[in-house]
């Protein structure tokens, strides 16, 4: 009897050892990252806002992040796309704060993000198109030589030659973005509508006679009735702005 | 004439292959692979339109890295690990060729590399399927890049394996990673043995073109992503490149393999 008391004394004082000894690793764990915890706090609260820093490019050349790459060039491209991106929204974001109309001529790191990344990815067509939107604010020729730069690399993208189309015509490059249209408009894929825009930057540039003569031979070869509709449209427009041809115009109406 | 008995050498391939999966360090490395495919899918949402681009590259460029990492961690350990537990002893008292024991053990690498790479393939084509909302023939352009990363592994097995022959682990880690650099690199090397102005640059420049491996040639990742499949032509012709390497490379280890004396 005093046996089996005397183990189940050793017994029920063990038990709460082995608990003990069990729980105390959790225990501590739990206690150490709750102080972690308080201590990250009190350091948050003692930080100092940060030094305006200026925006840097550590590594600028986009050849000697190809060479260091090992061959990763479309990962590497990948992640300057997205850099390029995250920069641009970082500063849309701080520029929403002042309740101002987004400058971005302010994103003086977009030109060099965007060349680096077709620098490492010639391909990556979307960062042709983005530059052709957003860095003519920024350096309109640097516009215009990064999507020559696209063309180039991409020969048979007409989406790029619209682009080069679009940043010549808001520099009132009309003759220009004409022939940018033009070139895009005979690829293969090249919407109907891009065969018009030729003819439609020659009369921006006041070309009226080469922009008639341009919608006439376009009326006369296009199967399109888009185009077609386009062409008449605009030649109508023409002729009403030029007085020797209004009568023209007239008589084409009574014709039909 | 060279005797090679396949009826040896596929039980030392089979027991190689069941070993390496023991290694813990190989599934840690396939899943950081899946995790990072995973990511790459986050990542393309915020992209713009290059989600698929993302999920291709990254997912591809992991493989191939987790990939390396796995057969020299491997490869480095064949041989030398039997050497250094005197087990290599026992493995040689049996009527087995040392060549044979070098190919066996090369085999049952491969088959390891094999479905090491076969998860995260796995895991890319799944996350094309999501990305893209269903099948697709396009998604079918991903398995020929996989089997060029593929090739590219089981050269670098090759060159770890002939490094662990003679080296100690440490030593052939380093050397089989120096390689793997160097090969990415060999476009250079071609370019300096073409334009260098010194006879003996270019003397040098291309002999070693020719012995280091162009691991350059099996790098498709980039015109995968954007929508090319890899031609067959050149696959063949990639294939046939490191048959022919890996071949050279395993007859250089059997070569120093048979010299060594393990008393």
């Amino acid at each position: 009897m005093e046996l089996s008391a005397g183990k189940d004394g050793r017994r029920s004082q063990e038990f709460p050892e082995k608990m003990m000894k069990r729980l105390m690793w959790p225990i501590l764990l739990v206690v150490f990252l709750a102080f972690s915890g308080v201590a990250q706090n009190w350091v948050d609260s003692q930080r100092r806002a940060p030094l305006t820093v200026d925006e840097t490019l550590y590594i600028s050349s986009g050849e000697a992040l190809k060479r260091a790459s090992l061959g990763f060039d479309g990962l590497m491209a990948d992640i300057y796309w997205i850099r390029t991106l995250l920069y641009f929204g970082e500063e849309f974001e701080r520029q929403r704060g002042t309740n101002q109309y987004f400058d971005v001529s302010r994103l003086k790191l977009l030109q060099p993000l965007l060349d680096i990344t077709a620098e490492l990815d010639p391909k990556l067509i979307a960062a042709y198109r983005f530059g052709a939107v957003f860095l003519p604010d920024v350096d309109a020729g640097a516009a215009i030589r990064f999507v020559e730069r696209g063309i180039r690399n991409n020969p048979d993208e007409w989406r790029l030659y619209q682009d080069l189309g679009f940043v010549l015509w808001r520099r009132n490059r009309f003759r220009e973005a004409a022939e940018a249209y033009a070139q895009g408009s005979r690829l293969p894929g090249a919407p109907a509508w891009m065969r018009a825009m030729p003819a439609l930057m020659m009369a921006k540039g006041g070309e009226l006679e080469t922009a008639r003569e341009m919608f006439l031979r376009l009326y006369q070869e296009s199967d399109d009735p888009f185009v077609k509709q386009v062409c008449e449209e605009q030649l109508m427009l023409l002729d009403k702005n030029t007085p020797q041809r209004h009568g023209e115009t007239e008589r084409r109406e009574g014709d039909k | 004439m060279i005797q090679l008995h396949a009826l040896k050498i596929i039980p030392i391939a089979l027991n190689t292959f069941r070993e390496s999966a023991r290694d813990r360090a190989l599934y840690n490395l396939a899943l950081l692979a899946i995790l990072l495919i995973v990511a790459s899918v986050v990542m393309g949402r915020i992209a713009v339109g290059q989600e698929t681009k993302i999920i291709i590259d990254l997912g591809l460029s992991a493989m191939t890295v987790f990939g390396v990492l796995t057969a020299i961690l491997l490869g480095i350990g064949l041989v030398s690990k039997e050497i250094e537990n005197g087990a290599i002893a026992n493995i040689l008292s049996k009527p087995v060729r040392r060549s044979e024991f070098i190919l066996g053990k090369f085999f049952g690498l491969c088959l390891t590399l094999f479905a090491s790479i076969a998860a995260p393939a796995a895991a890319i084509a799944i996350a094309l399927i999501y990305a893209q909302g269903g099948v697709a023939a396009a998604q079918l352009r991903l398995w020929p890049a996989v089997w060029l990363i593929f090739m590219e592994l089981a050269i670098v097995t090759a060159v770890a394996l002939l490094f662990s022959c003679f080296s100690s682990p440490a030593l052939s880690a380093m050397f089989a990673l120096l390689i793997f650099l160097i090969g990415r690199w060999s476009p250079d090397l071609k370019l300096l043995a073409e334009t260098s102005s010194s006879a003996v640059a270019r003397a040098v420049s291309r002999a070693l073109y020719h012995l280091l491996p162009n691991l350059a040639n099996f790098n498709y990742i980039n015109e995968t992503a954007h929508g090319e499949t890899a031609p067959w032509r050149m696959v063949a012709g990639n294939t046939a490149y490191a048959v022919f390497y890996i071949a050279a490379t395993l007859a250089a280890a059997v070569l120093i393999f048979n010299r060594r004396n393990f008393k």
